[in-house]
């Protein structure tokens, strides 16, 4: 069955949004998201002008200005609320993971004493 | 500048057979500079390692000036990546070749959803539509001559006549199958493609299996044989060497309209201001090939 396009969201797509809560020239992105991952996240030229045809598509991001071939975007308000859903479902995955690794649960204990 | 012309018996789906040759011959100091309809072009070059990474353009059309507005804009990027754009595929004007001296670029692509996605919207768009007409056209045009050749054999010639036109039909049949063979990859290839992007599979290798390069060596080797033949026959049988060389210019002639029909293809797409355009000019193009083809037979 297809997924859902950005029902949940790639750590490219991600950190591209992040980067347009404020407005950005989309050549900027590439070098901010490697810059603030330290380079653990790189995104392709062709995913980027992709992802960002795909956002500007669902309304997540919109145009701001264009100088010549240089572009601007920043998120809309549908961009915002998805940035803030995906950083909900890594806030709950995170304190799940937490749960799970320092507090071994009931039956695990039973079972080593016994 | 030296140059270098290398027969481009390349299929588009072969993009990594492709990108694989351009960085060998970049090795051996040969630099891709064009992609026409029957040769690649290089240009002498520092042997050095280069990547290459070819991309696809579903949105362009056939005649569409190249590069696009959104097609410069998607230079930029590769271009703040270390890519430059090298030159469009003329026979397949939506994919372009791009390279990079660096020695690990960040690749073009980072995503493979993404990747087998615009691939995708590619075959589905423009690549497989065409092959359908061309199929369509080819396998008609080519059954009637062939049914046409057939009616040779039953007229009282000699038996060298009877061969060539028995060699012609087979050709003509191997012709008719070719583009049904190739519009079947296209579809198993789109398929493929479709089931990668969601995660289904590897998707296509980009590389010419083992059958199908055997194939294509047998057909060459056949069509050489059918060639000599006909030579042979023109020569000893059908009038001496003034006919085989009438035949030989007239299909000169003909190899050098299609040749020049696709240059003035590039040339629209470099110069032209909008499709429509480049359709209206590539009309006139077309016009004056006919002539040309008219005029070769009483040259000839």
């Amino acid at each position: 069955m297809a997924r859902e396009k950005f029902q949940t969201l790639t750590e490219q797509m991600f950190y591209i949004l992040l980067a347009l809560q404020e407005e950005r020239c989309g050549a900027d992105i590439m070098a901010l998201v490697a810059q603030i991952t330290q380079n653990r996240v790189t995104i392709g030229p062709g995913t980027l002008y992709n992802l960002l045809e795909d956002f500007l598509s669902a309304g997540m991001i919109m145009q701001t200005k264009v100088e010549g071939r240089r572009r601007s975007y920043v998120l809309t308000q549908q961009g915002k609320d998805r940035l803030l859903m995906e950083k909900r479902r890594l806030e709950l995955m995170l304190a799940d993971y937490r749960h799970m690794t320092a507090e071994p649960s009931q039956e695990l204990r039973q079972g080593s004493a016994g | 500048m030296k140059r270098k012309y290398e027969l481009n018996n390349f299929e588009p789906y072969q993009f990594a057979d492709i990108r694989d040759h351009l960085e060998a011959m970049a090795l051996r100091g040969w630099r891709l500079e064009r992609m026409e309809r029957y040769f690649l072009v290089y240009r002498r070059g520092e042997p050095k390692p280069v990547r290459y990474a070819l991309v696809f353009h579903p949105e362009m059309g056939y005649l569409e000036p190249a590069p696009t507005p959104e097609g410069e804009v998607y230079r930029d990027y590769c271009r703040q990546a270390g890519w430059e754009p090298v030159t469009f595929w003329s026979t397949v004007p939506q994919i372009e070749v791009y390279c990079n001296e660096e020695p690990h670029p960040i690749p073009l692509q980072t995503d493979r959803s993404i990747q087998w996605r615009v691939m995708g919207d590619w075959l589905e768009r423009r690549y497989v539509p065409r092959l359908q007409t061309g199929a369509a056209a080819c396998s008609l045009m080519f059954l009637l001559s062939a049914i046409f050749c057939a009616l040779f054999l039953i007229a009282p010639e000699d038996w060298a006549f009877r061969i060539l036109t028995l060699c012609l039909i087979a050709l003509l049949i191997y012709l008719t199958a070719v583009p049904l063979i190739q519009l079947a990859s296209a579809n198993r290839w789109l398929s493929q493609v479709r089931r990668a992007e969601e995660g289904l599979g590897e998707g296509p290798d980009g590389r010419l299996s083992p059958l199908l390069r055997w194939t294509r060596k047998v057909s060459v080797v056949l069509s050489a044989l059918v060639l000599l033949y006909y030579v042979w026959y023109t020569a000893a049988q059908g009038g001496g060497i003034p006919s085989l060389v009438r035949s030989v210019g007239q299909t000169a002639v003909l190899l050098l309209v299609w040749w020049g029909m696709g240059r003035a293809e590039d040339w629209l797409r470099r110069h032209g201001r909008s499709q429509a355009a480049n359709w209206a000019g590539y009309g006139f193009v077309v016009v004056l090939a006919f002539f040309i083809l008219q005029l070769r037979n009483s040259i000839f």
